[in-house]
């Protein structure tokens, strides 16, 4: 549901011409327009495992609102006691009160009957504050820690949905967008929960309770409080139409300004060595003005709104004290009455304040909602298949490819097209070929991070799908190109978590010469690694992944060899650890180090997802193909 | 002083701010400065704000009128007069019910509508001045240079650009009308209840103190557990992205439930740390609520009392009890217009001193006039005068000299290769160039002119450099190509041609939008391979004199780069060109080649002379070419 844009996004985006911006903008443009209550729904259903504390909350606002009530009518009783001026009917609280103020000042002999009564009444008042101070802080805290466990809850669900979906999921989402759904978007659910649901409740219960005191003291009085509500309302609709293409133009600004400057700091030496300075001062020029722009909109509708609010609220006193000097001269009310009614007069919109002032908090948060809830409505796309055979487990390592036919979901053209080769276990295969040849591919349908589209994949005589997703994996132990570090001790980062013993663990360590790292530092293997390892260079991520593959032991190595340069310190120790590690285990290598490929016991060389040549480096260079060719070229 | 203190802890405070944290009057002088280009708005504005305070406190008297009315109308008496009103020469028995209610309504209406203008002409300005703070930042943060750079954290940079400002915006705006509502009102309820009745005013002041006391308080709690919970939430932030950024290894090693688990102790956490902060604000509105309840119960016992004895007027009572309320709002605001001001100074400090910092590069005045690129280094010696903030090249950590003694001369139209291991200066030597830094004076010359002479912008765009590893921008690919491209003679299809050359082209178009399609966060990655590639089509795009290429093929496959080598030896015909790589094959075709080790050129001359040298750089070729060692054997 795509709404054209609105005049301030258009000005917005004419000033700026930013494609980054316009995107933006489109994005938050695709938001439903109303309260999606199948959102709201699901996020009550979040509710459930806390029903108690739930219903303690509702009940804990029952009273509030019932308190809140209370100060004004005790004044106006106390006036009405004190000064006696009109006909005040008589009222069930009135009996009540009035039975609690006579008998504390009957207790007493100071002053008059009457000076002794007002002085209960204010006590009575103080007692009621006092009690209001504490329901209020036991409801509002209450309401805060639903909603946090409500998000801790969505949290938790949103980040284990993401960790399970299969790895075309993370090629089509970035990561940092990915990150901020499980963060931010649903940290701002919390407001939703807090702002919107628990302070609407709240607010609705204070204002049903307000309208029915306020009825059984007088009728009309009542009936103009209540009649000056919808009028209240039109305003805030008012205000939420003007204000909401603003409030979204200046969000969107805010971000970019905030993307803007953390970019351009980052890359200042490209701006520098380009000669983009100016144009980047005129760039952000233009966002400043255009941000400026939208917070006049904002600020316009904000001045607006409370002025609005403000006269309804005056009119509606001004009325009601017109129309209460009429009845008081009736001998319909008295005078207390009168004031409790004015008193509540300065109340009764303040729930409608509070929602609309809210407005754009919970605007913010339905997107958000949205967006989180859409991240748990994709299904998961690598699970255990029908025909899984719990029992079976990755033992010898003997890989087998029969006809395996690929295309990427999504795409038209097949990456892999009819491959089959077989590996015995203990053995080493390379894989030869430009990028774009479908060696990765390979590497993944053997872990199963997609399925192949025909033909089969074998390990160990069994179909990979028969196998549990965790039992396979857990036979095969990757090394990728690009080494993760994970913020962590090393001990974390080697073992992922899973227990092994420190003496294990330095076992592995030593044999891919990777003592040096540990000894290097004064907590050993519990150093923790700064944000991604930055201070480890590219050889000493490599070792470390290799250890993480040789604690596993797994009968099945999976090799990508880094291509980015290596200092010639390290490049020793990772041959020596490469030999250390692939012995009497079936390796499968994407080959870009000459020195490894000649080992291997056979060779694939692929081209656009054939395999053209295969054998091992003699066989390959006695048949003079491609492998022989480029080979020399390589060594010339 | 609770927040200062708090300020103070958060940010080590340099000399600079302890300097400075005293100086209120330089502050005042300052913040006047920043304030003169809107001080017309802002009176007008302040002006409005105190006609919508005198309205306010005004109107609950007739408010207090009408109540006299209706009971003198009951008791059949004569009304009396608010004794405010009264001062002022008013006598209520001239008033009619309707007339009562009439200029009630009318102040009412006032107040209402000033607020508008009070909205406009203070919230607005103190915005633009927010703008031209952001404006003069950038400005700086652009010309800065890489030297003073790497002595900052982007962080620091990022929280001066983003919080700091909105610190002092905040101290401009809501800080400034807070103050000045909270003076003007206060002044003007005290001076009514006074009149009322000083006897009961007294009284009901009692709670005030306390209300300022919990605000600064409470706010003071609550800022220090809002800072905990976003500190928190960079943390887990961290974390999600950790383990979606590895989810191959996690997936790969089967170790989802660890990972998950792990997770789920640092949402716990999270929720702890809010639930802290939830403790504090649970506790404040309902405690100023009481506050205010407190000032009520006591209003209603001493004048429920003076009512009785006849002291006071049933109207006064009234006008009492909506009075004493406005005095809440200001004492709330009071303490939180101190801790604004509180953080605004400290946040325009911190912008003072990065706008004060002086620019180490000093622009030179010559231009080339028809350069031909002729590349002159001289007894070059070099060492880096920061540390750099947050990197660990060994390159760069050092404080012995990074570069010793370096000379070579590159004639027009000629090409030069740099060769050495990884730490030998070679990508300190190129920055030289370009004067990313500074070189001494008299080593480096381009067309026989010190570079330190020539105009920043004359040097770069005659000398351009394509990083090894280059930032890419969060726009389109194509303005990500043409970065360094002259935009107003960007002729058709030269974007496309630029990504040939380099071998981009395919790429780009396997991308749903080509060369419209978003990189970065809203959009896609690139690969290294692609970065690089990228890198290269970008200086290729500025058309200079002399390209400089600092291992812009490392993470490009062998078959490729050696279609993008041709590719350049096209492009480089009648330019000058320096090829930095740790790979033979990249500069072997090169006129001339420099070795570098540890800083100091170990060996010259071509490749075939060099071979016949047998140094480093025939071990190295030896090895590359024997069975790939040093990973440079790309298949």
């Amino acid at each position: 549901m795509t709404k054209p844009l609105s005049k301030i996004e258009q000005e917005a985006l004419q000033i700026t011409q930013d494609p980054v911006l316009r995107k933006m903008l489109d994005e938050e443009r695709v938001e439903s327009e109303e309260l999606d209550l199948a959102l709201l729904w699901r996020l009550i259903g979040y509710l459930g495992p806390h029903k108690a504390v739930a219903s303690l909350s509702v009940f804990l606002s029952l009273i509030e609102s019932f308190l809140m009530t209370l100060p004004a009518y005790i004044v106006g009783l106390a006036l009405d006691r004190a000064q006696g001026g009109g006909t005040r009917k008589p009222q069930v609280f009135d009996q009540a009160l009035d039975g609690i103020a006579n008998t504390f000042a009957d207790y007493s002999n100071v002053g008059t009957t009457q000076t002794r009564v007002i002085v209960v009444f204010g006590l009575i008042l103080l007692v009621v504050w006092c009690v209001r101070w504490v329901s209020a802080m036991a409801t509002t805290f209450i309401v805060q820690k639903l909603g946090q466990q409500v998000v801790h809850d969505l949290r938790v669900d949103v980040f284990n949905h993401i960790t399970s979906q299969g790895l075309e999921y993370f090629h089509k989402n970035p990561v940092g967008r990915l990150v901020n759904r499980t963060t931010f978007d649903v940290q701002s659910l919390s407001e939703l929960f807090s702002d919107a649901f628990a302070q609407g409740m709240r607010d609705l219960m204070f204002v049903s309770v307000l309208a029915l005191v306020m009825l059984s003291l007088d009728v009309q009085l009542a009936m103009i409080l209540i009649l000056s509500l919808p009028l209240l309302i039109i305003v805030a609709l008012a205000y939420r139409k003007l204000a909401r293409p603003s409030l979204r133009t200046m969000s969107a600004l805010q971000s970019r300004m905030n993307g803007w400057l953390a970019e351009n700091i980052s890359g200042m030496r490209e701006n520098q060595l380009y000669r983009r300075e100016t144009r980047r001062e005129a760039e952000w020029w233009s966002l400043t003005q255009a941000h400026q722009a939208s917070i006049y909109r904002v600020i316009q509708a904000w001045g607006l709104l409370r002025p609005g609010m403000m006269i309804i609220s005056g009119a509606a006193t001004a009325t009601i004290l017109g129309f209460g000097y009429e009845r008081v001269n009736a001998g319909l009310i008295s005078v207390g009455v009168l004031v409790t009614f004015l008193e509540y007069t300065s109340r009764i919109w303040v729930p409608v304040r509070n929602l609309t002032e809210k407005f754009n908090v919970i605007q913010t948060a339905l997107t958000a909602g949205e967006r989180v809830f859409d991240i748990l409505n994709t299904p998961t796309t690598m699970n255990d298949t029908a025909t899984v055979d719990t029992s079976l487990a990755v033992n010898e390592g003997a890989i087998r490819f029969e006809d395996v036919v690929f295309r990427y979901p999504g795409t038209k053209e097949d990456v892999l097209k009819g491959i089959g080769f077989a590996v015995q276990p203990g053995e080493m295969i390379g894989l030869v070929g430009d990028t774009g040849a479908g060696k990765s591919t390979i590497i993944q349908l053997l872990s199963r991070f997609y399925d192949v589209s025909d033909g089969r994949v074998l390990i160990d005589g069994h179909d990979v799908r028969d196998y549990a997703l965790t039992k396979l994996r857990s036979g095969i132990a990757l090394v990728p190109q690009d080494v993760v570090i994970f913020a962590g001790s090393v001990r974390e980062n080697i073992t992922l978590g899973a227990n092994y013993s420190d003496e294990n663990v330095m076992k592995c360590i030593r044999a891919v010469c990777a003592e040096d790292l540990i000894t290097r530092f004064e907590d050993g293997l519990d150093h923790v690694f700064d944000e991604g390892g930055r201070t480890l260079s590219a050889g000493e991520r490599q070792l470390i992944s290799f250890a993480r593959a040789l604690l596993v032991n797994p009968p099945i190595l999976i090799l990508d060899e880094a291509t980015a340069s290596i200092d010639t310190r390290t490049e020793s120790a990772i041959q020596k650890a490469l030999k250390e590690l692939t012995m009497g285990r079936t390796t499968v290598v994407i080959a870009h180090r000459l020195s490894t490929i000649r080992d291997a016991d056979s060779i694939l060389v692929l081209r656009k997802g054939e395999v053209i040549e295969q054998g091992n480096h003699e066989s390959l260079m006695a048949q003079n193909g491609d492998y022989a060719t480029l080979y020399r070229a390589h060594t010339a | 002083m609770h927040i200062l203190a708090y300020e103070l802890k958060v940010h080590p405070p340099s000399a600079f701010d302890i300097q400075h944290a005293v100086k209120l009057k330089d502050d005042i002088r300052r913040i006047r400065g920043l304030i003169k280009p809107e001080r017309a708005r802002y009176f007008v504005g302040l002006l409005a704000l105190f006609v919508v305070n005198l309205s306010d406190v005004i109107a609950p008297l007739f408010m207090a009128l009408a109540i006299e009315l209706t009971e003198a109308s009951l008791t059949g008496a004569e009304p009396l007069t608010p004794t405010p009103l009264a001062l002022v020469g008013l006598n209520a028995a001239a008033f009619t019910m309707v007339a009562a209610v009439v200029v009630y309504f009318a102040l009412q209406l006032t107040a209402s509508l000033f607020r508008y203008p009070m909205m406009m002409k203070i919230a607005v300005p103190s915005h633009q001045i927010g703008q031209n703070i952001r404006r003069a930042l950038a400005k700086k943060l652009l010309f800065q240079t890489q030297a003073w750079y790497d002595g900052k954290k982007s962080g620091d940079l990022m929280s001066i650009g983003t919080a700091d400002i909105m610190a002092v915006r905040m101290m401009l705006g809501p800080g400034i009308m807070i103050a000045a509502d909270t003076l003007m009102l206060v002044t003007l309820v005290l001076i009514v209840l006074f009149a009322l009745s000083w006897q009961l005013t007294l009284i009901a002041l009692i709670p005030v103190p306390f209300i300022y006391v919990i605000t600064n308080r409470l706010s003071h709690a609550e800022f220090k557990g809002f800072e905990a919970v976003q500190e928190d939430l960079g943390v887990m932030t961290e974390r999600v992205r950790e383990s979606y950024a590895g989810i191959r290894i996690i997936q790969g090693y089967a170790r989802e439930d660890h990972d998950r688990q792990r997770f789920a102790d640092y949402s716990r956490r999270h929720f702890d740390k809010n639930l802290s902060l939830a403790r504090v604000r649970a506790a404040f509105d309902p405690t100023l609520d009481l506050m205010l309840g407190v000032a009520t119960s006591l209003v209603l016992i001493f004048g429920g009392i003076g009512v009785v004895n006849g002291s006071l007027t049933l109207g006064s009572f009234v006008a009492f009890l909506f009075l004493i309320r406005y005095l809440s709002g200001p004492m709330i605001g009071l303490g939180w217009s101190i801790s604004l001001f509180q953080r605004g100074r400290a946040s325009l400090h911190r912008i003072d001193e990065l706008l004060d910092a002086p620019n180490s590069i000093i622009d030179g005045t010559e231009t080339l006039v028809s350069p031909v690129g002729q590349i002159d280094v001289k007894g070059l010696t070099f060492a880096y005068q920061t540390p750099r903030a947050g990197e660990n090249t060994q390159e760069k950590s050092g404080n012995g000299p990074v570069l010793s003694d370096i000379s070579f001369r590159i004639d027009a139209g000629k090409t030069l290769g740099v060769f050495g291991p990884v730490g030998s200066g070679k990508t300190t030597l190129v920055s030289l160039l370009t004067r990313l830094y500074d070189p001494p004076k008299d080593t480096v010359f381009v067309d026989e002119k010190d570079v330190r002479d020539l105009k920043l912008d004359n040097l770069r765009a005659n000398v351009v450099l394509a990083p090894q590893e280059t930032f890419l921008f969060s726009t389109t690919v194509e303005r990500n190509i043409t970065l360094a491209s002259n935009e107003a003679e960007l002729e058709v299809g030269r974007v496309e041609e630029l990504a040939r050359l380099a071998h981009l082209h395919n790429d780009v178009t396997a991308f749903s939008e080509g060369y419209a399609t978003l990189l970065g966060e809203k959009g896609v990655n690139l690969s290294g391979g692609q970065r690089q590639r990228l890198a290269i089509a970008r200086a290729i795009g500025a058309d200079p004199r002399v390209i400089i290429l600092d291992d812009c093929l490392s993470a490009v496959d062998a078959t490729t780069e050696e279609k993008i080598l041709d590719n350049l030896r096209e492009v480089l015909a009648g330019r000058t060109g320096i090829i930095v790589s740790h790979r033979v094959r990249a500069v072997e075709k090169c006129d001339e080649i420099i070795v570098l080790e540890g800083g100091k050129i170990t060996a010259r001359g071509n490749h075939e002379a060099l071979m016949s040298a047998g140094g480093y750089y025939a071990q190295i070729a030896d090895e590359q070419t024997r069975d790939g060692q040093n990973g440079e054997g790309h298949l």
